[in-house]
């Protein structure tokens, strides 16, 4: 049944963007390019990434069902495993023999994978090139630099190309790939609702850091004696500053102050979001407010966004079973709310949403928890998304096993390149740009893993 | 040593200790019809050595040596980054006693703790939350006498990072205050008895899951945890590539970093540092949680032999003391440790883009103090303060030495420069609330606040340059700290007549009374808030816009526009 909506879905989406001879094997490039020539004149889209602070565990989060897979899970994880009888099934419209479900807390993500809304990435993580368990440990191919440590896999994730990082993100390399999709709008292309993030730098474009609730005006000029102070306030920030740091500061004071009157202006005529969300989940209100600057886009001028929102919690090496089941109903909720207020604003073929982490985490166990792993699966989601099914490769989860480095820290089977392109490309990034953004992309078979 | 606890608030004396402060700085009798010129010294800030005109008009009593007797505005700047803010009394203070001499009072004041008043909270039944470990914190911030041991406890629990944003912390405020009141003791300690502290603080323990780190049982695939293991080198000692004394990476033929370990060395100490749990336990699982020093559990330590980095052993059959001595041992006495931890306190009091010049004078202190010791923390602090670059980067430098000055120490130095008091003796300040992205022992992560290497993009990434802070100065927390600065100058201020006894009030009234010099007024924001740096053009528009402004209301409407429009400057933000 699933597969056959997940195929009317797809049709339909193909359809939809003028695509006459496509095919449906996922992981078609010619499809993905197509898709994207046509995307640079199309309306409104944006990416959503929801980072997973700490290294989120991934593999309770998909976990199979079959019992012969279930086995070598259970094995390996011992107190860590989710009880088989507890998990969520599944059906991918793509069947690799076994079964998956998702972790109990998660019915919504369940929900949203049989409705096609929703696709599972498999195993994914940093890499430099594809790598084998005796690749790995005879050096023949190389590591990706630092691994296991938070924030330089985090960097790598967000940068790709983890052996050449420099200072940019892929999402801000993609935004100075489309420079003037947005017209002459002084608001960023890239927008994080999260604090800075490396992942948002580019070379060229710039990037704008919106609170959870909006931006905030600056107090203190208005009433009869506002106006002079304000004047007085201006003139000093209008100063030809002598210091590298007080130009950064004033610029930025600057853009918050012209940037505050542009959104708030738009949001205040923004529509009322009636789809409830979780007010006391963080990552909720950060997605809430992404749909209320989706809702005034067309005010804003903008035809592509990029907004980054982020959960902390994730790194669970100590009281694992006490806080996994929440963290994860927390994804789960936010997520599906997250569509349904897209839905309501009409907005959910334009929007497409996805996780990332700074790695998976050890299959063993530390006793209280995991440790710091590799690859990890990961869930993206909304309308354009060939959702029902599972990409990737779904690795072999036995300690010791042809795909465990150690303690169960599993190589990726995708990397995070793969991923990055395959979202950019959807997002409008040509096939020549996509090198740039990209640079180690020809390094692997599949330049687009087909979940778009 | 003793350590202080507390005494009940002093009774207010700020407005008398500030007008002495005025009248020591050449300005105490500023006549109401004054002219708008500045009544005392230049503005721009030069070598630290240079004494200013501020200092010519000074009363010293007794004259140290040349060498050692800062101007007033050097010895604003020498209190930006040695306290949580300079105020007039300690910049006349400091210039009276010279460096030496007030770094030694520095060193013989008693430390101000806050784990024993909750304790005594705990004991007599009340409530403990976070919140009053952080009102603790803020009164020994505000008003403790030993501020350069505070401040260098605040820079070091930015290094060695726990957090109450844990679960398993949250609800720990005692023990979180012990582990802090273990910075502020150590501070000027050595760094081997830091770490070993700091390793076996429970509240550490719990928030890098060492405590209950069990023995492997591979039957059911349980290994050692490698949080503390891991992150007690990336962050807290040596950090992630082998450097020069310098502090600049060591570089293999291919011009790569060399890295300090692999992960085969974070498995061997995760293995090393088994075996501890809540001291005073009855059982391994049940031991209650408390602030003492966690207690080894000889029979859930792992006694194999471990090989760590540079090819040092930890030999198999050990003790969980003696394996965690050596482990601390071989931390202690990596080459990193002096160029790691040196750079960072550097970029925490001083600068954020130290020359490798200073960076390996510090670490070479840090290395050998002189008499033959390495790891004295005093020594470093000093070496840090005292450094030519310290005190004479600006002048050599201007468009790039200093910092941003983080939140904390934007809000801190205001209320210390304006003497904030609070009827009810409590600073209660719950800024993560008020959307600040800073609380004392709140970071997001072990990671800290900002990163040491954060760089915002643009000019300063483009110059290769970081700016740590920057990480916090975000579009939305620009304006949310400016609007907070401003409800303190505008709205809480003991002369404002609507507030009440829980309001922490800044006192204006000195400013106010010599609000009929508008450059007096100006020069003195600029001394105490700007280490004497304001520019000429800042200074003119300040004036201007004041002058425009009556006297009716006895001078508070000029204050306050003078202190706001001064203090969030750009050129005040950045501590030069």
């Amino acid at each position: 049944m699933n597969r056959k909506i997940d195929r009317r879905k797809a049709l339909r989406y193909l359809a939809g963007a003028s695509v006459g001879a496509a095919t449906l094997s996922p992981g078609s490039l010619a499809r993905a390019s197509a898709l994207s020539k046509g995307s640079r004149l199309g309306g409104y889209r944006a990416l959503v990434c929801v980072y997973l602070q700490g290294g989120n565990d991934g593999f309770n989060l998909v976990v199979p069902l079959s019992t012969p897979e279930y086995g070598v899970y259970a094995n390996s994880r011992q107190q860590l495993a989710i009880a088989q009888d507890q998990l969520l099934p599944i059906t991918p419209a793509t069947s690799d023999g076994a079964q998956y479900g998702f972790h109990p807390n998660c019915p919504e993500l369940q929900s949203l994978f049989a409705s096609g809304d929703l696709a599972v990435l498999a195993n994914v993580g940093t890499l430099v090139a594809p790598m084998t368990l005796s690749e790995y440990n005879s050096g023949s191919v190389p590591k990706p630099p630092r691994l296991f440590s938070h924030v330089d896999q985090m960097f790598q994730w967000q940068a790709t190309a983890a052996d050449r990082i420099d200072g940019t993100g892929w999402a801000g390399r993609s935004a100075d790939a489309l420079a003037g999709a947005n017209g002459s709008t002084d608001l960023a292309l890239n927008i994080s609702i999260n604090g800075p993030t490396l992942w948002q730098v580019g070379q060229n474009t710039k990037n704008y850091d919106l609170g959870t609730n909006g931006s905030i005006a600056l107090a203190g000029f208005g009433g009869l004696d506002g106006p002079a102070r304000k004047s007085a306030f201006q003139q000093i920030l209008d100063l030809p500053h002598a210091h590298s740091f007080e130009r950064q500061y004033a610029l930025t004071m600057q853009e918050s102050i012209d940037l505050d009157a542009l959104i708030s202006a738009a949001l205040a005529g923004a529509p009322t979001i009636q789809a409830g969300y979780d007010t006391t989940s963080s990552l909720a209100a950060q997605l809430h407010m992404v749909a209320r600057m989706i809702s005034v886009q067309a005010t804003l001028g903008m035809t592509r966004q990029i907004f980054f929102v982020g959960l902390g919690g994730f790194d669970y090496h100590n009281d694992q079973n006490r806080d996994q089941p929440g963290l994860n109903a927390e994804l789960s909720r936010s997520l599906f709310d997250f569509q349904t207020a897209l839905a309501e604003l009409n907005m959910t073929n334009s929007v497409v949403t996805f996780t990332t982490s700074d790695f998976g985490r050890t299959l063993s166990s530390n006793g209280k928890g995991s440790d710091h792993g590799w690859g990890s699966h990961h869930v993206i989601t909304g309308g354009p998304v060939l959702g029902g099914d599972i990409f990737g490769k779904m690795p072999n989860l036995a300690l010791g096993g042809p795909d465990d480095v150690g303690r169960g820290r599993i190589i990726p089977t995708s990397s995070v390149d793969q991923y990055g392109a395959t979202l950019a490309s959807w997002f409008g990034v040509d096939q020549t740009a996509l090198a740039t953004v990209f640079p180690n992309l020809a390094n692997f078979a599949s330049p687009n893993l087909g979940f778009l | 040593m003793g350590y202080r606890v507390r005494q009940a608030r002093r009774c207010r004396g700020g407005a008398t200790a500030f007008f002495v402060g005025l009248v020591a700085v050449g300005c105490g009798h500023a006549a109401p019809d004054a002219d708008n010129t500045s009544a005392i010294g230049s503005g721009a800030g030069g070598n630290d050595e240079q004494v200013g005109g501020w200092g010519a008009a000074s009363s010293r009593k007794a004259l140290p040596h040349d060498d050692q007797v800062p101007s007033l505005e050097a010895a604003s700047r020498f209190l930006t980054r040695a306290s949580f803010g300079p105020t007039l009394v300690e910049i006349v203070k400091l210039q009276n006693l010279g460096y030496t001499a007030w770094l030694d009072e520095q060193y013989d004041e008693v430390p101000s703790l806050s784990r024993p008043q909750l304790s005594d909270q705990a004991d007599a039944g009340n409530p403990v939350h976070q919140i009053h470990r952080q009102e603790e914190w803020w009164a020994n911030a505000l008003e403790g006498e030993d501020q350069l041991r505070q401040r260098v406890a605040w820079a070091l629990s930015q290094i060695l990072v726990i957090s109450q944003n844990d679960a398993d912390l949250s609800g720990d405020p005692v023990g979180m205050a012990e582990y802090y009141d273990i910075l502020v003791r150590q501070s000027f300690g050595n760094y081997r008895d830091l770490i070993e502290a700091v390793t076996l603080n429970s509240a550490m323990g719990a928030y890098l899951s060492m405590l209950k780190n069990d023995k492997p049982d591979l039957a059911n695939n349980i290994l050692p945890d490698e949080n503390f293991a891991r992150e007690v080198l990336q962050l807290f000692s040596i950090g992630l590539d082998q450097l020069n004394l310098d502090g600049t990476p060591i570089l293999d033929p291919q011009g790569k970093p060399i890295p300090t370990y692999d992960q085969s060395v974070i498995v061997a100490l995760a293995h090393a540092f088994t075996g501890w749990n809540y001291a005073n336990g009855q059982s391994w699982d049940f031991a209650k949680i408390n602030f003492l020093p966690m207690e080894s559990w000889p029979t859930h330590h792992d006694q194999s032999t471990k090989l760590i980095f540079d090819g040092i052993v930890i030999p198999g059959g050990m003790s969980p003391e003696d394996d965690l001595a050596a482990a601390l041992d071989a931390i202690f006495y990596h080459p990193n440790v002096g160029p790691f931890l040196g750079k960072q306190l550097i970029q925490r009091l001083v600068t954020s883009n130290p020359s490798p010049g200073y960076v390996q004078r510090v670490a070479s202190v840090f290395n050998d103090n002189g008499q033959g010791l390495r790891g004295d923390l005093w020594a470093v602090v000093k070496a840090i303060l005292m450094d030519s670059e310290a005190r004479g980067g600006y002048a050599n430098d201007p468009e790039n030495f200093g910092k941003l000055k983080e939140p904390i120490i934007r809000l801190s130095g205001l209320l210390r420069a304006f003497d904030a008091q609070v009827g009810t003796g409590k600073f209660t300040l719950p800024l993560l609330t008020d959307g600040y992205a800073q609380e004392p022992l709140a970071a997001t992560s072990v990671f800290n606040f900002y990163s040491p290497n954060f760089s915002p993009p643009g000019e300063v990434a483009n110059a290769g340059l970081v700016a740590p802070e920057f990480e916090i100065t975000t579009h939305s927390l620009i304006a949310i700290i400016q609007n907070s600065l401003h409800t303190r100058i505008y709205f809480n201020h003991l002369d404002d007549g609507f507030t009440d006894d829980n309001d922490i009030l800044i006192d204006l009234g000195p400013l106010a009374s010599i609000a009929a010099s508008p450059g007096v007024l100006v020069d003195v924001l600029g001394l105490v808030l700007m280490g004497g740096q304001m520019s000429p053009e800042l200074r003119d528009i300040v004036v201007d816009h004041i002058s425009t402004l009556d006297l009716e209301d006895g001078g508070f409407e000029r204050a306050e526009d003078a202190l706001f429009l001064v203090y969030t400057s750009p050129q005040a933000v950045i501590q030069k």
